[in-house]
Order: C-alpha cells, then sequence, then structure tokens
C-alpha cells in the first residue's frame, strides 16, 4: 500500500516513487489493458504510457477519488487515443477478425472448455467499439456499478446502460450460445 | 410497471441501487412476471460467467519486467528535463533584436517616403508663369512625381529675385 510519504515523493517527481506506485497497480492495470489492448504488445505499450502520463500529471491529482482510479482514467483515456490513432487499420482488423472468429463460435457446444470460451470471448470483445469494450471491462472485470462507471468514464448514467445494452448485444450476436454457455457453467 | 422499464431499471436493481419505490415497482412486477424473471435470471447468469471468464482469463498474469523498467527509464528522462537549467539567453537577444530591426526598416520606410523634391534650380526667374507647364519634369528619383503647390518670386527694388517653390508629392 502506498504511504503518504511514497505520494509525497511522487509529487516531487521522484522516479523511485514511480516504480512503488507501478509496484502496487501495475499488475491490475495491465490485466485490463490486455482487454482493452488488441495485442499484449499493445497492452505493454498502454500500461507504459499510462504510468508515464500518470508521472508527469501527478501534481493534477487531487486526491478526489483513488490513486488507481485515477490511473485507471489514465488508462482509459491512453486506450482511446491509441483507438483514434489507428482507427482506419482497425475498422480493416476487426472486419476480418470477424470472418476468423465466425468459425470457433458455429463450434460451441456442449463440448467447449474454457480456453475454447475464453478465445471466442476474447475476439468478441476485440470486435467491439472501444467504448464498449470499455463497459464490459469495467462492469464486469473491474466489478463496478453503473454509478462508479459514470464516474469513471465521465459520463452519464443513462449512457453507461445504454453502452452496456449494446455492447452485451454485440457479444450475444458474435456468440450466440454464451447464454446456454452461462446456463450450463452455473 | 412494464417490462420495458424493467429491462431499463435491470442493471440499477442488480446494483442495488434503484430507489426504494421503484424496487417495489420491479419486485412487484417480478411477482407475476414470467419473462422478467427469465431475463433477470440469464441476466445474473450472462454477467457471472462473463466475470469469472475475463477473471480466469488474466489468472496468474503478470506484466513483463521490461514495462516497469521503460517506465522508470521514461521518468528519469522527465525528472532530467524538469532539472536541466533552461538556456535562456538566445530567447532575450530574440526580442531584443526583432524590435530594434522593425524599428530600424520603419525609420528606411519613413526615409524613403519623406524624400526630399528634387531641385528646382534651373527655372529662370521671371518665367513663373511657365511653371504649371514643367512641373512634369519633376520626377523624383524614385519615380515620384511632384506638382507645384505655390510658387512666387521675391523681388527687392524692383530686380530680379529668386524663386521659391513649394513642392508636393502627387503619388
Amino acid at each position: 500500500m502506498m504511504d503518504s510519504d511514497s505520494i509525497k515523493k511522487l509529487y516531487e517527481g521522484e522516479p523511485q516513487a514511480l516504480a512503488e506506485l507501478y509496484d502496487e497497480f501495475g499488475g491490475r492495470i495491465y490485466k485490463s489493458a490486455l482487454f482493452l489492448a488488441d495485442s499484449r504488445e499493445e497492452a505493454e505499450d498502454m500500461v507504459q504510457e499510462t504510468f508515464v502520463r500518470a508521472f508527469r500529471a501527478i501534481r493534477r491529482f487531487e486526491g478526489r477519488s483513488s490513486l488507481y482510479t485515477w490511473l485507471y482514467r489514465i488508462l482509459l483515456n491512453v486506450a482511446h487515443d491509441l483507438i483514434r490513432k489507428k482507427y482506419v487499420r482497425k475498422k480493416f482488423a476487426s472486419m476480418n477478425r470477424v470472418e476468423e472468429f465466425a468459425d470457433p463460435i458455429e463450434k460451441l457446444s456442449a463440448s467447449i472448455d474454457h480456453d475454447q470460451f475464453a478465445q471466442s470471448l476474447r475476439a468478441a470483445l476485440a470486435c467491439q467499439k472501444m467504448k464498449h469494450r470499455q463497459v464490459i471491462v469495467l462492469r464486469f472485470f473491474e466489478e463496478l456499478k453503473l454509478g462508479e462507471i459514470s464516474a469513471r468514464l465521465g459520463i452519464g448514467i443513462g449512457t453507461v446502460k445504454s453502452r452496456l445494452h449494446h455492447a452485451l448485444k454485440g457479444i450475444k450476436k458474435l456468440i450466440p450460445n454464451i447464454e446456454q454457455y452461462a446456463n450450463r457453467r452455473d | 410497471m412494464t417490462c420495458k422499464k424493467m429491462g431499463r431499471d435491470m442493471e440499477a436493481y442488480l446494483d442495488g441501487t434503484l430507489s426504494a419505490g421503484r424496487k417495489a415497482g420491479f419486485d412487484g412486477h417480478l411477482d407475476h412476471c414470467a419473462v422478467c424473471q427469465t431475463d433477470l435470471l440469464r441476466r445474473q447468469r450472462l454477467g457471472k460467467m462473463l466475470s469469472g471468464s475475463l477473471h480466469k482469463m488474466v489468472e496468474g498474469i503478470e506484466p513483463p519486467a521490461k514495462i516497469v523498467r521503460e517506465v522508470l527509464r521514461s521518468a528519469e528522462n522527465e525528472a532530467a528535463k524538469s532539472v536541466r537549467p533552461t538556456v535562456l539567453w538566445p530567447k532575450f537577444a530574440a526580442a531584443a533584436i526583432l524590435p530594434l530591426l522593425a524599428l530600424a526598416l520603419f525609420f528606411v520606410f519613413l526615409q524613403k517616403r519623406n524624400a526630399k523634391a528634387p531641385a528646382a534650380d534651373f527655372v529662370e526667374p521671371g518665367r513663373a508663369s511657365y511653371l504649371k507647364l514643367t512641373t512634369t519634369h519633376f520626377a523624383g528619383p524614385s519615380s515620384r512625381e511632384w506638382s507645384v503647390k505655390r510658387a512666387y518670386v521675391k523681388r527687392s527694388n524692383g530686380e530680379a529675385g529668386s524663386l521659391t517653390l513649394e513642392l508636393t508629392r502627387t503619388m
């Protein structure tokens, strides 16, 4: 747990304090980044950029939220910027991925194991728009309530509900028998 | 409460953030609507499964050590940048020279603009009545035309005096 001394050092721009911040939150941020990115390399770049931006902007951290929440917002901004940069490339990539993905979805059957399902889910997530991917990760990985997602993304609760609805619809469309799989697991 | 409204409130119901009144309405509708009961159950199972799957997908995954090395390297560069004294003299020099240069150019412009009228010493005394006809000869060195504003001859004791011309620039 980062103590006030470490936070003070971070404010003073000491790189060693950044290492402590990374030790504390790097793993969690990295795991979320894996869902927001299209590849491991991209997730690594996102995490690196998140911490560098945090180091630059630490003086603007007012303590109104937890350090993790603040870091997570930076991560979401980094993810957003990344998508903006490769918008056109991404569009084509997603289209190809849907095609690659079509086959495994059909093969989802009673005998499916977790790894197969995880692979399909990862591909289905990757096909979603970034704004939908973000709400899925925040709702089901970070396990946040609507109000918390709204605060973290800086959007209204109505928008969160709408994005969540569309995101789930998008995933169900790509994995039509996801609910059967969920029932079986339950 | 209608089924449509139930759908809208479902996420908040799962969060436990519905107001007491709406929660009562939600529960009341659930009691007699099998469709909404199924929808709620499906949504709960889907959420549980998604949550479990996402966590399992990244279970035991740790970020590679190279990330922290890169983060620290970038941070050290940033820190070094912030303590490095900024060399200001080129900025000050530029700030001082530029207005001086502008001022000099302005003076050159003014000088050209106020160029003196060419001397009119070839006009013979007593020939003032012809002056208007000869003003076109007063083309200045910078192709400017001059016209006579006023011309008069000073005489003293009936002798020929000196001719004075007041010229004005026409373009």
